[in-house]
């Protein structure tokens, strides 16, 4: 189907139909299936997800090749959609995990794939999906509080542990989330938060109050602890997307150290733990 | 004396419940899949402990804990229709030695050579097995999913 063709050039009915079905153009849909591959990204979906979304998304416009390589922060994508190849690329930057999000988006791009929607309709449904997905203030610190005093007492702590391990965990969260909207690099983020946790543990073992600090401190590890990168690296490696994997596990491993020097430093200032 | 050994178990399961919970809090499980992701966790907590207390090792323990989560993810994930990835992360959560790089961390800033290279094993161990788990499941699952897809299109088609 040539570009400069209109609707009136066309004569049989049947064509016409099919022009009219197939109005969005193939740069709507390069941009649709890119920023949902985009999004999945960012949500922490694997790499593999993210490709097989934009596949399906553009063989549903119409599509007759699709090439997409995506890697953890970018996406390359070449669509051939009947003689008229396009090719688009893009920067993603890694956000904060949100399962939530990813499972809507998921649901959308199944969507998306059915009812073919044009871009403003489709700029409509993403917004929906982001906004009904969006996770609260209240729930993430609920949610620290909860990990910090499950898994104190998890790795065998007592429940006094377990408590004060969740009430360092809020300030802990407070400055992470600050940090990360100050935009303030992450690793260095990771590192004064683990420092923070772990002058506030040895803080209250001077208190003198009969407790457990070891403990403390790892129910506050598991909060900032990269086991969601660590999965997906390895889900990603054995996927083939061995780029993404290499990615993802320099990234837990950086997180990992930057976790132990904060916390050795603040027990090395404090002068041991035990 | 068996009475005492089942509740402390059952205090270590609630224990990974709860943050488990947390963990999906943070991540915003949906609500519909929160309970699902929970009895992953349990699974896993159950698989692992179990293995454990028999005397398996923290490796054969960590493998068993992962891949039975990993299992259980990928069914239940095409049952309830979510991505794969909210069922397995929040549910093998309890596997990340958190608590075994701590002491690992704690043994090489107080030059206690000897726990920094016992716990630092043994992370390495709980990590790889967790690993290969997760690797083996997905492995199969491939083949498996790609053969449901078929037959499920071919009764469709027959309707």
């Amino acid at each position: 189907m040539g570009k400069d063709m209109t609707l009136d050039d066309i004569t049989d009915v049947e064509a016409k139909k099919t022009v009219t079905e197939t109005v969005i153009s193939s740069d709507d849909a390069v941009f649709i299936a890119m920023e949902m591959g985009k999004r999945i990204l960012t949500c922490g979906g694997e790499v593999h997800r993210a490709e097989e979304t934009i596949r399906r998304i553009c063989t549903a416009y119409g599509a007759v090749t699709v090439d997409v390589n995506a890697i953890l922060s970018m996406i390359i994508l070449t669509a051939d959609f009947e003689n008229e190849e396009k090719t688009s690329f893009c920067r993603v930057s890694i956000g904060v995990n949100n399962l939530g999000r990813l499972a809507k988006l998921n649901g959308l791009s199944r969507r998306i794939c059915a009812i073919k929607p044009s871009k403003e309709e489709f700029l409509a449904l993403l917004d929906e999906a982001e906004r009904t997905s969006s996770v609260g203030v209240i729930k993430q610190i609920v949610g620290a509080a909860l990990i910090s005093l499950g898994f104190a007492w998890y790795f065998g702590g007592s429940l006094l542990d377990a408590a004060l391990s969740a009430l360092i965990a809020l300030p802990m969260w407070l400055v992470l989330t600050l940090l990360s909207r100050a935009n303030m690099n992450a690793i260095v983020a990771k590192f004064i938060v683990c420092f923070m946790g772990g002058v506030g543990a040895l803080l209250i073992g001077r208190t003198g109050i009969n407790c457990n600090l070891n403990m403390i401190m790892i129910g506050d590890i598991m909060n900032v602890v990269p086991g969601v990168v660590l999965t997906n690296s390895l889900r990603d490696l054995f996927g083939g997307d061995i780029m993404s994997g290499l990615f993802r596990l320099c990234t837990a491993l950086l997180d990992a150290v930057a976790i132990a020097c904060g916390y050795a430093v603040a027990i090395l200032i404090f002068g041991g733990a035990v | 004396m068996i009475t005492e050994e089942i509740i402390r178990g059952a205090l270590i399961m609630l224990a990974a419940m709860i943050g488990t919970l947390g963990v999906a809090f943070a991540f915003n499980v949906e609500k519909r899949v929160v309970g699902w992701v929970l009895l992953a966790s349990f699974l896993c907590c159950v698989a692992y402990d179990t293995t454990v207390a028999l005397g398996g090792g923290l490796f054969v323990a960590s493998i068993l804990g992962s891949s039975v989560t990993t299992l259980y993810s990928y069914v239940m994930a095409r049952l309830i229709k979510t991505p794969v990835t909210v069922m397995i992360i929040p549910g093998i959560i309890i596997l990340v030695p958190g608590g075994k790089l701590y002491y690992t961390m704690l043994g090489a800033v107080s030059s206690d050579m000897e726990m920094f290279s016992r716990y630092g094993k043994e992370a390495l161990l709980v990590a790889s097995g967790l690993a290969l788990g997760i690797i083996a499941v997905t492995a199969i699952s491939r083949p498996i999913n790609a053969l449901l897809n078929r037959i499920l299109r071919e009764k469709n088609n027959r309707i």
